[in-house]
């Protein structure tokens, strides 16, 4: 099952927990529907308006996706992390 | 040094750049140049002070003075349509932003613009700003993080805005605090950590705010003609950055406002920024004329955003035979007047090159009375890296070991786990510090007194997101390539040779341009070293896109099946069936006959299509150090970096050796020097020193090529890493040199005669 780690800035919301899994989901969006449903204050944290927060970024399976990045694919193998994203310059 | 196998025919060349004799004839128009007909000039009213109410601002006798033409204040600007706005350091009270542009009920850094007037010349205008008289209540200004940070701090945002976001400036001991966020990262057990620990160091280092020195001074253009229709020319990093700011802070709708980007004279991260955009375009408003605005060198200093003064406090435990097993990071980053220090990217950047199982970063983003800062070249990174750096030299020379061979053992390879939860994929930290250990430079004898040589690694990753490229093929077999990347560091020829290289033309046939917002799709700032890779990615796709319209084109005139037909690049060849061929010119030449011209289009996210890369380089520094003055002299340098692919050579160099620069004043000379009240002491170029030319040797370059697999050309971004490694190599160095450590920079004369002083237990003067 996917799996959602929460990372420590935003365990103060989860209660202290580390992690959510979600079973059965095939796309990013459906994991934080899932996660939703447990926790919603975290997934208000990632999610706004069915899309994901300019400040929040999320890395799956090690790489930080972008825009439009809530329609990602998902498999029952997926990690996926939680990161604040860093402007350039 | 290099991995790369594939041949290429344009990527790896260093041709000519497209826009090289209009800038050496002085004929490039630079935003300053742009002239209108019926042009008024606009200046700044500033506030004297660095934390102050407004009492009152009158404007009479500055509205009378012959010449003058509209005068502005808060007053003329729009309530914000939302009262948030995300940033990518967190949502924010839109209305500050607004007030950071034109201050309102307080201002908050000396500098802090509380008017604005049109006359029709500039002297004018700069007479008109005696006139506007202003009443202050002035209050103690914060000009520390400890200041900040005190119990009994005075408050900067007092206003009641901060409660709109959930977090930001949350009390500290139930008191209001000036403390806009806090992050942390982290893994593993870092108690567990330091317990396997053999040796554990701890030290404090702290940074100076630094501005990013770009020779062209923050300029805007506005016309608002009666039909509400808006055009924008500004020296900035992103049309579609500044129309979007433009446009919310104006309540403007997106199509009604259009940004031209004139050339730029750098910008390093800070002109992406708005300041001067919507003053001119709101006394354009008010005047019915356009309205020329461009700051001098005190107001680009003391007005716009210079990187923050940072402080990191850091812990490091190996094992003895040097293995890292836990870090423990603090990290205080000062964000200016408003929030929003690069911090998080200090957070990330600080154990990247390293293996930590065990490792908790926290950081602090802190508001005082100086002007908000900036994105600044790898923002963040700088300071804490150079503080890990610093305290690994000190561990290598505690465990007796060779500074880079501390750090090959701790190298991250792809699949490390970062700091922010993420893992590395394809990178090159190795390769890079290979390269280190192996260059005759670090394996040179150093001869000499007082004379050391310093190492020191950075890490910094390219961003990627949205970006437009349209290729418009003409019936001559030319090209134009138009892309809303604005060109800093030669982003018009390294992109064309992508084409070229994609198409098999000659890099000669592409003439390269950079759209303005209404003619070329939405593409993000040049900024975050993206451009060659996520625009390359653009332009890749465009011309496939023209390959395949040629493709179909030939088909037609074949009478075949398309998929029949193919483009061949190694000749840039259309064949067909038969045997048939049909060369690119000529494909070119029969188009208006056959269906009409074509162009070739591709407006995408990048990392939807490819992977964006990680960057490490790895500076060495021989340095000598002067006991009786406290001068450093830099006699030797060697900048290595990774740099992926190295699209056009020269230009890669050239980046690696401005960042070097930059980073080498950082770490010796460049500071904000304030006194109590606020104001800014060294607001010239001639007390703000940056190194110049006579100041440094040749910065040698080592390009290690390991190219990045997201990319079709391998690209990485390579404009922002070389900042990076600089402060930890100098300051490492002057170790070598004199046996001091140094933990504040810059390493000034000053701070190093204080050091030698304090390691001779003598009182420094």
């Amino acid at each position: 099952m996917a799996v959602l780690h929460v990372p420590a800035s935003l365990r103060a919301v989860t209660d202290g927990r580390e992690r959510f899994d979600v079973p059965g989901a095939t796309t990013l969006r459906q994991v934080f529907q899932a996660v939703e449903r447990e926790c919603p204050e975290l997934a208000a944290r990632v999610v706004e308006d069915g899309e994901l927060r300019a400040d929040m970024a999320v890395a799956i399976d090690g790489s930080i996706i972008e825009d439009g990045g809530i329609y990602t694919e998902v498999d029952d193998e997926t990690e996926i992390y939680l990161v604040p994203p860093i402007g350039g310059g | 040094m290099t991995t790369t196998e594939r041949e290429y025919r344009v990527v790896g060349t260093s041709p000519r750049r497209p826009d090289g004799v209009e800038k050496v004839t002085g004929r490039a128009v630079y935003g300053a140049d742009v002239r209108v007909a019926g042009l008024l000039h606009g200046r700044v009213k500033r506030s004297p002070h660095a934390h102050a109410i407004i009492k009152r601002i009158d404007t009479s006798e500055a509205l009378a003075l012959t010449g003058v033409r509209a005068v502005i204040t808060f007053e003329d600007f729009p309530e914000p349509a939302e009262p948030i706005m995300q940033t990518v350091r967190g949502p924010m009270p839109s209305a500050w932003d607004t007030e950071r542009i034109m201050a309102r009920r307080k201002v908050l850094f000396r500098g802090h613009p509380v008017a604005a007037v049109a006359a029709t010349d500039f002297h004018t205008a700069e007479d008109a700003l005696d006139l506007i008289e202003v009443e202050y209540e002035v209050l103690p200004a914060v000009t520390t993080m400890d200041d900040a940070m005190a119990a009994a701090a005075p408050i900067l945002h007092d206003d009641g805005k901060a409660a709109l976001i959930e977090g930001l400036f949350a009390p500290v001991d139930g008191h209001p605090s000036n403390i806009a966020r806090t992050l942390e990262l982290g893994m593993g057990d870092i108690e567990a950590g330091f317990a396997e620990a053999d040796v554990v160091l701890e030290r404090i280092y702290e940074t100076a705010s630094a501005h990013q020195g770009y020779i062209e001074p923050h300029n805007a253009t506005a016309a608002w003609n009666a039909d509400g229709k808006v055009t924008i020319w500004t020296s900035t990093q992103g049309a579609f950055g500044i129309r979007g700011n433009v446009a919310r802070t104006l309540r403007l709708a997106l199509g009604d406002l259009k940004v031209v980007p004139a050339e730029i004279g750098g910008g390093f991260g800070a002109k992406n920024v708005v300041y001067l955009e919507p003053l001119a375009a709101l006394l354009s408003k008010k005047t019915g004329r356009p309205v020329q605005m461009t700051m001098n060198r005190t107001e680009v200093l003391e007005a716009t955003g210079p990187t923050s003064g940072t402080r990191s406090w850091v812990r490091l435990g190996a094992k003895r035979d040097g293995t890292l097993v836990a870090a423990d990071i603090r990290l205080e980053y000062e964000a200016g007047a408003y929030p929003g220090s690069p911090m998080p990217g200090g957070a990330r950047c600080a154990l990247a090159p390293y293996l930590v199982p065990n490792q908790r970063i926290v950081g602090y983003d802190i508001v005082l009375n100086k002007p908000k800062v900036a994105a600044y070249r790898a923002p963040g990174a700088p300071a804490s890296e150079f503080a890990v750096e610093s305290l690994l030299d000190e561990l290598a020379e505690r465990l007796d070991m060779d500074p880079m061979e501390l750090r090959l053992k701790n190298a991250a390879v792809p699949g490390t786990p970062r700091s922010d939860g993420a893992t590395h994929g394809s990178i090159a930290a190795r390769e890079v510090m290979e390269a280190v250990a192996n260059h005759p430079h670090y394996r040179s004898e150093i001869t000499g007194q007082d004379i050391g040589r310093g190492v020191a690694v950075g890490f910094w990753q390219n961003g990627g997101g949205e970006s437009s490229a349209y290729a418009n093929v003409h019936s001559d077999g030319r090209v134009t390539l138009v892309t809303g990347s604005v060109d800093i560091g030669g982003q018009r020829a390294a992109l064309a040779m992508q084409f070229a290289e994609a198409m098999g033309i000659a890099y000669e046939d592409v003439t390269s341009l950079v759209g303005d917002t209404d003619s070329i799709g939405f593409t993000g700032n040049t900024g975050g070293s993206r451009t060659t890779f996520a625009t390359g990615w653009a332009v890749y796709q465009a011309a496939m896109d023209v390959r395949q319209q040629l493709e179909q084109r030939a088909a037609k005139i074949w009478e075949c099946a398309p998929t029949e037909v193919t483009y061949d690049p190694a000749d840039a060849t259309l064949k067909g069936p038969e045997g048939k061929t049909m060369t690119f010119k000529e494909a070119a030449r029969r188009l208006p006959g056959s269906g009409g011209n074509i162009q070739g289009q591709a407006d995408i996210v990048s990392t939807n299509v490819g992977k964006v890369g990680a960057c490490y380089g790895a500076h060495i520094a021989d340095v000598h150090v002067d006991r009786e003055t406290g001068k450093v002299t830099v006699l030797r340098y060697t900048a290595i970096q990774d740099v992926g692919k190295a699209i056009h050579p020269a230009y890669v160099e050239g980046q690696i050796q401005g960042g070097a620069v930059q980073g080498i004043g950082m770490a010796l000379n460049e500071e904000y020097v304030y006194n109590d009240d606020g104001r800014m002491l060294n607001s010239s170029f001639l007390d703000y020193r940056m190194p110049v030319a006579n100041d440094l040797p040749m910065i040698d370059t080592v390009l290690v090529e390991v190219p990045n697999p997201g990319h079709p050309y391998g690209v990485r971004g390579v404009g922002e890493v070389p900042i990076v490694p600089p402060l930890g190599a100098i300051a490492n160095a002057i170790h070598d040199a004199i046996g001091v450590r140094v933990s504040r920079l810059p390493a000034s004369p000053r701070v190093i005669l204080e050091a030698l002083q304090a390691a001779e237990g003598e009182p420094a003067e």
